[in-house]
């Protein structure tokens, strides 16, 4: 593939918290870290990105098949971390993308059995070789 | 050991975040790589055709001049120049010939 076209791309995060009352919360990209692609992204790129999720409507779907409408899903919170944090016992970095979803009790059931288990963002991009 | 090759993702344009099972998203994403990289080496194939076929145009045109040119000839020739075998034979006289 050539090093800077535009592309599509998935990127997988554990869920960190799942409350009973149906609160998800979940780091949607964490800066530097490589992933399993061997793809890493900088903190500027995601306080980008994290606007472009807010500009395209905070649209959140199931399994990357079906778009979810407010009654099933709810974005209650969506930033970056300003100071490294834990949470739940997982070290965080500054510049993480933070984002707590309320969801419905067919997806809590879901997430409980432990059939939904992460975020996944997806989008386009542009992936260059590392110069490091 | 090889050092493995890392790649920085700039740029991003989030369409959607999706609630995953992670295994199973981590399969998708290998299938969507290879399915692309698949589509494109068909894009390049096809591409690589469409410029061979415009390539053998001028010719397929030269032919096509040519057998017109030829067609004209033969339609000018007299029919008294042709070997008389060549006379059309009616399908009747030739089946009579032969019983």
């Amino acid at each position: 593939m050539s090093s800077a076209r535009a592309e599509r791309f998935e990127h997988v995060a554990p869920l960190l918290k799942a409350s009973p009352d149906g609160y998800v919360l979940a780091p949607v990209l964490v800066p530097q870290k490589i992933d399993e692609q061997g793809d890493w992204v900088s903190e500027e790129t995601i306080e980008r990105a994290m606007a472009s999720f807010a500009r395209n409507g905070r649209k959140i779907d199931l399994m990357h098949n079906e778009l979810l409408d407010e009654r099933e899903v709810m974005v209650v919170e969506s930033y970056t971390l300003r100071a490294a944090t834990t949470i739940e016992g997982v070290f965080l970095p500054r510049g993480t993308w933070i984002l707590g979803l309320q969801i419905s009790p067919r997806l809590r059931a879901a997430v409980k059995a432990g059939q939904l288990s992460g975020l996944s963002i997806r989008g386009n991009g542009v992936r260059k070789p590392d110069p490091r | 050991m090889a050092e493995r090759k890392t790649f920085e993702l700039t740029d991003l344009e989030i369409v959607s975040v999706g609630l995953v099972d992670r295994p199973a998203v981590r399969d998708a994403t290998f299938l969507l790589v290879k399915q692309e990289a698949l589509a494109d080496a068909i894009v390049s194939r096809l591409s690589a055709l469409v410029d061979a076929v415009n390539a053998l145009r001028p010719q397929a045109r030269e032919l096509a001049r040519e057998t017109e040119d030829l067609m004209a000839s033969l339609s000018r020739l007299d029919a008294s120049t042709r070997p008389a075998w060549t006379d059309p034979v009616p399908q009747w006289a030739r089946t009579a010939r032969l019983v």
